[in-house]
């Protein structure tokens, strides 16, 4: 069994979000949902100020601290190292949010940071948070599995496109975006991300370019000392970086 | 007022054919009221608007209503603790108000839950998905799982007590079984917060201590608030008394000491300490609820530290008020400031800023309103100042 | 037959019930165990339409996803040449643009005479025939009273021959000089008329960016903006980490993407960029980094660029440059590093740094668009910039620049047999544009979209009549934009666009458009790698409301006019039929994935052909001969397709700009005998404030179609605005010293009026600069769009041109800030 994982190089991203709009239409998103967040960094002022930024899919950690607090074990990590949400039995606690140290997981029975609020523009009748006409088609949601739109009330998060994925043929290190065979099988975000600043395929196989790239660029991963073991590696390059805080200390006008 | 002796046998389980007090009356009243208005405006907005009437987001997960529900569900557990003194450990100058203790903790435990109720997305779904789901992993299950216990055992123990069975051995083990839970069950709740590592203003091996501790001092401030509500002079009995103006004051001031010595250390260590997440210590520091929670410990202090003082029913009465809203602040502080340091949220963000929504804030009314009503009620119809047949004799 | 198909309904929900009660029972037994597939019904087939992003010009190819007659999914395509599988953020939009809740859903009419911001048009929705009547009886009465040049139609970008293009026989047929008024004037027309000065080609340059080893950009937002903004992307990606390394130095007014991505980024002066390109040749000169092969030699070998001596012409032999030595002795010798640090703000050692690295490295070039040449000496400051690519050696080299070509296209029915009298008597009269533009007021300009407000106000040269627009809303994206207000009360004004916008507000008829997932359009390339490139937009859907592609709606008109004129459109049918004769053109020159016919082109999306036939060799120029560049080009034939200049060399010396000499020297107080060299001359900021303004375009920015997607409003993000809300940036000390805090509401305001913002402190910015995302404020929207919190900078823009090109200067303005 394959254990997917992500390599996003940071020296090619140029932090355009097109991961972020590609993410957001392919899974019927709410505006401000964003399973696949940019987020930005800076430090210094002129004429020496530095800007950075961190692409954040969900890390489908290999110790997801989200999976151990969810009393109801909605949120589970599939044999192909996916980390889901099962929403016919996610009760909204939020803890997992709480316990997720990527703050990657989303409850969006919130305030719409957009107004008006598209909930009302495009309201469900079948209980769903919403229902655009350019929802993702039936056929392919599954709430057992966190893909679609999601029912009110429960928390979502990113399914590294496991509608896609796990269509993949048995075996398959790598499943690059460029190559026709393997293209319908890849995360939304890794398709459209233009300088193929992301590469996706199985940790497990030391064969795959991930696993290569992970060695020959000393991928790292974000967090470390969480102990959670993300299954997505980042490499840093030498005109990027790893954004060294989370939070925020610096001089307000 | 006559403290019942009820070696009378089994009696009907509501006392339907007594005249509710003036103070019943009123509590139930008053709760009745302001519950069912909250409620009505809460029950609202949820239908309408949904969760969106909070100020919860995907950055603050956690709201004010988990905030509230702390504080309950902590008091439950002290009463209980409380509850116990007399039940569990013999120290008999508790017995006349273990009865109403045990009924403080029932009712403040379904305030809470009902509090949570409103804040979960399927709080019904719950009742078979924790069962089933079986995650041993989660702290948020066993918590589950205790508080559910706890809720069983002390529905038990007070049938029990109100059956006046008050001495068998059935009953002591109820008693000894609803004690280990009623301490297991907020250390969980502890953990709950104190495993999250990847939060670090709470990670905490001390938490499920603090919130054992803050718990009982909570429930010490009820009794306190609810003896300083009991007529006093001669009409009471001479262990109510020693209770109402010695012991309870004396067990709150040590309570509040306690709970004030820990949070000076948690607090110190916070802003000691380099760790990314740490500054929540220091967003706690510019936060009002801080203040609130500072400046009601201190008062607390001050009033109950006079023998005199504390002995005082109005005094009673103020310091075991302030006390609440400050333990309360403290509940919704520790919940904002450490949610209020974004995790990986970018430069944007800065620190996330969390406020409780009116529909937030109307749940205070609702859980206040449906404690006071259920308070009330059961003083009325749940002889609640009933206590052990032969205490005074064994004495 | 499969088990599903014979299902009733009744059966298959039971079975799925089942299906869920098993998958819980086995959660139940073994928690660990993931849950059983969803039961799913027969999946409903999937259709890939190929279509053609509209969100900018780039031109990317794209595969629409359709699903039950729904868009769903929005990815590139893998095959295209400019999209190659991938998007921008902006790709995906297209699938909310097409569901907009506030879409126009058919023709209207005002019945409402009064216009103003707030009032009520009372649209009444009408029939299509009824709506193309009232345009055909305006236009026939226009035509009848002998002033068909009172009818004027303002365009934006348009795609290609069967949109924008039909607009010139229109003119002609019908006898208007006004049938396409561009919007180049608010764009960058002074960086074409800057290549056009110095190497004959008044158009935007393709790049070999992908084999350059040195780009030094003069504020072209890479990462954010610049098109083809996805292949940038591409290409950034590639650039980055090939073997060797591009190295990248941004020149840029305010902190980007592009600038944080880069090797360097150089803060400059607004306005000021020609000093430092200057300083950059200096020291290329002085240091005999220059291409020697393209450029020329001293006789001798020896190097007599010195700092402040000036050189003996005779000394030096040019080779594909024309007055190099007279650009070094009247302005070269004394640019220095330290006398362009004074004026730029750039330390003299960083110039000599980026002069060394970019004079070092080959190949190299040198990028710029709109950022350095929107300023009073905006053409001057192109030119200067572009004279480096001469220096290096980098036009028509591989890893240089080159200029895009066109697709070899089938020919539309001639319209010389369908002019009639009017049409011929109109063409004789000779009216002026009602732009003024090839005036004497403005001899360089090719439009002056921002004038029109003026001409209608005044009258000027006459009083218009009726105006149509198609993709442009200038109302709110023009300079001075609240003076539009006023011209639109005095004409009758017929908007084109899918959606409401400022220009509907004022209008008078409605004939709404598709939008481009409903529509059949042509879209040759903008300029890209060199080679021809054309694509098909075909409809994914059917439109969803009542609307028509703006090609048909003219053609309808067409055929509405009297005469001769509606003869030519009966005949020319619809916009297939013009499809269907430019696709006639490949049978002869079949693309190279095989496309030669109409229905190829709408199998495949895109016809190309492939390689770029010139290319310049250390100093020589060969053409394409089939297999290599191995066909020596004689001068004559450089001159006719390189280098269109009077002399077909580069000229470092403007024979074009000499030409216009008096009215240059009078527009800019240049000596008339130095108009034609690239220099330095101090801008003059306009407005009357103390800070800068700059009106950025971010990358999610998708060009007036985008305003009104929540989903983009909600990732606005730095450098350019921040998550659902605009932010003004502002330098700490800036802020500090007006009081303004970091979150403050402001007020930014000038000569012209005031828009207010929310202040967001960001250190990294210039002091002296302020930073507002462009796109704002609109009063007249969608309902999303309307809801912003930032104002229009259009509305403090002064409507102020470059003096050469006639292009707004939109980076020229000054503004005070102060807390609201």
């Amino acid at each position: 069994m394959a254990r997917w994982g992500m390599v996003i190089d940071l020296e090619r991203c140029t932090g355009c979000q097109a991961c972020t709009t590609a993410c957001q239409l392919e899974n019927t998103r709410l505006p401000g949902e964003h399973w696949q967040d940019v987020l930005f960094y800076n430090e210094g002022e002129y004429p020496s100020g530095k800007l950075s930024w961190l692409p954040r899919p969900c890390m489908h950690c290999e110790n997801p601290s989200c999976v151990a607090v969810c009393p109801t074990r909605a949120t589970y990590k599939t044999e192909d190292g996916v980390v889901l949400v099962n929403w016919d039995r996610c009760i909204g606690c939020r803890y997992c949010m709480i316990a997720c140290p990527y703050g990657v997981r989303f409850y969006a029975e919130e305030k719409q940071k957009t107004q008006p609020d598209v909930r009302k523009v495009w309201p469900s009748d079948e209980g769903k948070i919403w229902n655009p006409p350019w929802a993702m088609p039936k056929h392919r949601q599954d709430m057992k599995r966190g893909i679609g739109v999601q029912p009110k009330n429960v928390v979502s998060k990113c399914t590294f496109c496991y509608h896609r994925v796990s269509q993949a043929p048995k075996g398959t290190p790598d499943l690059d975006p460029n190559d026709p065979k393997t293209r319908d099988f890849t995360p939304a975000c890794v398709v459209t991300c233009a300088p193929n600043a992301r590469w996706f395929g199985d940790l497990d196989n030391p064969n795959s370019k991930v696993r290569k790239l992970i060695a020959e660029k000393r991928g790292v991963r974000l967090n470390d000392q969480t102990g959670n073991r993300p299954q997505v590696y980042y490499l840093a390059g030498e005109a990027a970086a790893i954004p060294e805080t989370r939070s925020v200390r610096r001089k307000e006008g | 007022m006559n403290i019942s002796t009820t070696t009378t046998g089994r009696l009907a389980l509501l006392d339907l054919e007594s005249k509710p007090t003036p103070l019943n009356a009123t509590l139930m009243l008053l709760g009745g009221i302001v519950g069912a208005i909250s409620f009505a405006i809460v029950f609202w907005m949820l239908a309408t608007e949904g969760h969106a009437s909070f100020n919860t987001s995907s950055d603050v997960a956690w709201g004010a209503p988990i905030a509230y529900y702390l504080f309950f569900l902590l008091a439950s557990s002290g009463l209980s603790i409380i509850a116990s003194l007399d039940t569990v450990f013999g120290v008999k100058v508790f017995y006349p108000i273990a009865k109403r203790c045990v009924w403080l903790s029932i009712i403040t435990l379904v305030t809470g839950f009902t509090l949570l109720a409103l804040e979960l997305g399927h709080p019904f779904r719950m009742l078979w998905a924790m069962p089933t789901g079986l995650q041993i992993k989660s702290p948020m299950w066993w918590m589950g799982v205790l508080y559910s216990i706890d809720f069983v055992l002390l529905l038990m123990k007070f049938y029990r007590l109100h059956q006046g069975d008050w001495e068998s051995r059935h009953t002591h083990h109820l008693s000894v079984a609803s004690f280990v839970i009623c301490i297991l069950a907020p250390g969980t709740l502890g953990l709950v917060f104190g495993m999250m590592a990847m939060r670090p203003a709470w990670y905490s091996p001390v938490m499920p201590m603090y919130f054992i501790l803050t718990g009982f001092a909570t429930a010490t401030a009820f009794m306190l608030f609810i003896g300083s509500l009991a007529p006093r002079g001669t009409d009471t009995s001479p262990e109510m008394r020693l209770l109402n103006d010695e012991v309870l004051p004396r067990l709150f001031f040590l309570a509040v000491l306690a709970v004030v010595a820990m949070r000076f250390g948690q607090i110190l260590t916070g802003l000691w300490s380099n760790y990314e997440g740490m500054e929540a210590n220091w967003r706690a520091l510019r936060h009002p609820l801080f203040y609130v929670e500072l400046l009601g410990y201190m008062t607390a202090l001050v009033l109950a530290a006079k023998t005199d003082w504390r002995a005082s029913p109005g005094l009673q009465f103020v310091a075991s008020v302030i006390f609440m809203i400050a333990m309360f602040s403290a509940r919704l502080e520790l919940l904002i400031v450490g949610q209020e340091v974004p995790l990986f949220k970018g430069y944007w963000a800065g620190y996330t800023n969390y406020w409780p929504s009116f529909t937030e804030w109307m749940l205070v009314p609702l859980g206040m309103g449906m404690f006071l009503f259920l308070y009330g009620a059961g003083d009325w119809l749940l002889r609640l100042n009933e206590a052990r047949a032969p205490a005074l004799q064994r004495r | 037959m499969s088990v599903l198909e014979k299902m009733d309904r009744r059966t298959f929900l039971k079975t799925s019930a089942a299906a869920g009660a098993a998958a819980g029972s086995a959660a139940l037994l073994a928690p660990g165990k993931e849950p059983a597939a969803q039961p799913a019904g027969p999946a409903p087939e999937t259709k890939i339409v190929k279509n053609v992003c509209h969100q900018c010009p780039a031109r990317c190819g794209i595969d629409v996803y359709v699903t039950d007659g729904k868009v769903h999914n929005i990815y590139g395509t893998l095959d295209h040449p400019i999209s190659n599988g991938k998007l921008c953020p902006k790709g995906p939009l297209g699938a909310y643009i097409l569901y907009d809740p506030d879409r126009i859903k058919g023709p209207m009419k005002r019945t409402n005479p009064e216009k103003g911001r707030d009032i009520d048009p009372k649209w009444q929705p009408i029939g299509w025939d009824e709506a193309l009547g009232i345009v055909a009886a305006r236009l026939n009465a226009l035509r009848d009273k002998g002033e068909p040049h009172r009818f004027a139609i303002v365009h934006g970008r348009g795609w290609g021959s069967s949109d924008a293009g039909l607009l010139g026989n229109f003119g002609k047929l019908y006898g208007t000089p006004n049938a396409a008024l561009g919007h180049s004037s608010i764009c960058a027309d002074t960086s074409k008329k800057a290549k056009l000065a110095m190497d004959g080609n008044y158009s935007y340059n393709a790049y070999d960016y992908r084999n350059t080893n040195y780009i030094l950009n003069f504020g072209a937002s890479f990462l954010e903006a610049f098109r083809p903004f996805n292949n940038n992307l591409q290409t950034w990606g590639y650039i980055r980490t090939k073997s060797p390394k591009t190295r990248v130095t941004m020149v840029d007014v305010r902190v980007t993407t592009t600038g944080a991505a880069a090797d360097h980024l150089l803060l400059v002066k607004p306005g000021t960029d020609a000093a430092l390109a200057l300083a950059i040749a200096h020291e290329i000169l002085t240091r005999g980094w220059w291409d020697k092969k393209f450029v020329g030699d001293f006789a001798d070998g020896i190097n007599r660029f010195r700092r402040a001596e000036t050189v003996d012409p005779a000394t030096f032999k040019e080779r594909w440059t024309l007055g190099l030595i007279e650009w070094w002795n009247e302005v070269l010798k004394d640019a220095t590093p330290e006398w362009a640090a004074a004026i730029t703000t750039i330390p003299a050692k960083d110039i000599e740094m980026v002069a060394r690295e970019f004079g070092t490295t080959r190949p190299a070039m040198a990028i710029f668009e709109r950022g350095p040449c929107l300023h009073t000496n905006g053409t001057y400051n192109g030119m200067a910039i572009h004279a480096l690519n001469a220096l290096v050696g980098s036009m028509y080299a591989v890893g240089g620049l080159m200029n895009q070509m066109g697709v070899p296209y089938g020919k539309l029915p001639g319209i010389d047999e369908y002019l009639d009298d009017a049409a011929k008597a109109a063409a004789a009269k000779k009216m002026p544009r009602i732009d003024r533009v090839k005036t004497k007021e403005l001899p360089l300009a090719s439009n002056n979209i921002q004038g029109i407000a003026d001409s209608i106000m005044e009258g000027n040269p006459y009083p218009l009549d009726t105006l149509m627009f198609y993709l442009t809303n200038p109302i709110f994206s023009a300079p001075n934009a609240k003076k539009w207000e006023q011209a639109l009360k005095k004409v009758f004004v017929i908007e084109t666009s899918p959606f409401p916008s400022e220009t509907s507000q004022f209008a008078d008829l409605l004939l709404p458009d598709h939008t481009y997932l409903e529509r059949l359009q042509d879209t040759p390339t903008y300029p890209f790698q060199g080679w021809p490139l054309t694509n098909l937009r075909v409809p994914a859907v059917k439109p969803i409301h009542d609307t028509k592609h703006f090609g048909d709606t003219l053609i309808e008109i067409g055929k509405r006019i009297k005469g001769p004129m509606g003869e030519y459109y009966r005949k020319l049918g619809n916009t297939e039929n013009v499809i269907k004769a430019l696709a006639k053109g490949f049978e002869k020159n079949p693309g190279d994935n095989g496309v030669d016919s109409f229905e190829k082109w709408k199998e495949k999306g895109f016809w190309y052909r492939k390689p770029y036939p010139y290319r310049q060799i250390a100093g020589e120029f060969f053409e394409w001969d089939g297999v290599d560049y191995w066909k020596p080009m004689p001068e004559k034939l450089v001159k006719e397709k390189l280098f269109r200049t009077e002399s077909g060399r580069f000229e470092l010396k403007s024979s074009y700009l000499e030409h216009y000499a008096e009215y240059i020297s009078g527009r800019t107080g240049l000596p008339k005998e130095r108009v034609g060299l690239p220099q330095y001359f101090p801008p003059k900021y306009t407005g009357g404030g103390d800070l800068h303004l700059i009106a950025t375009k971010t990358p999610v920015h998708g060009e007036g179609r985008t305003a009104n997607v929540p989903v983009a409003i909600s990732i606005y993000q730095p450098v350019a605005g921040g998550r659902n809300e605009l932010f003004l940036e502002i330098h700490p000390e800036t802020a500090k010293k007006r009081g303004i805090k970091n979150g403050d509401r402001v007020r930014i305001w000038n000569d012209l009026g005031a828009i207010y913002a929310r202040a967001h402190v960001f250190p990294a910015q210039r002091p002296d600069t302020v930073v507002l995302p462009y796109g704002f404020g609109h009063f007249a929207h969608g309902r999303w769009a309307k809801s912003r919190g930032s104002g229009n900078v259009n509305e403090i823009l002064p409507n102020v041109s470059e003096p050469i090109s006639n292009a707004a200067l939109v980076h020229a303005v000054t503004v005070k800030v102060e807390k609201a």
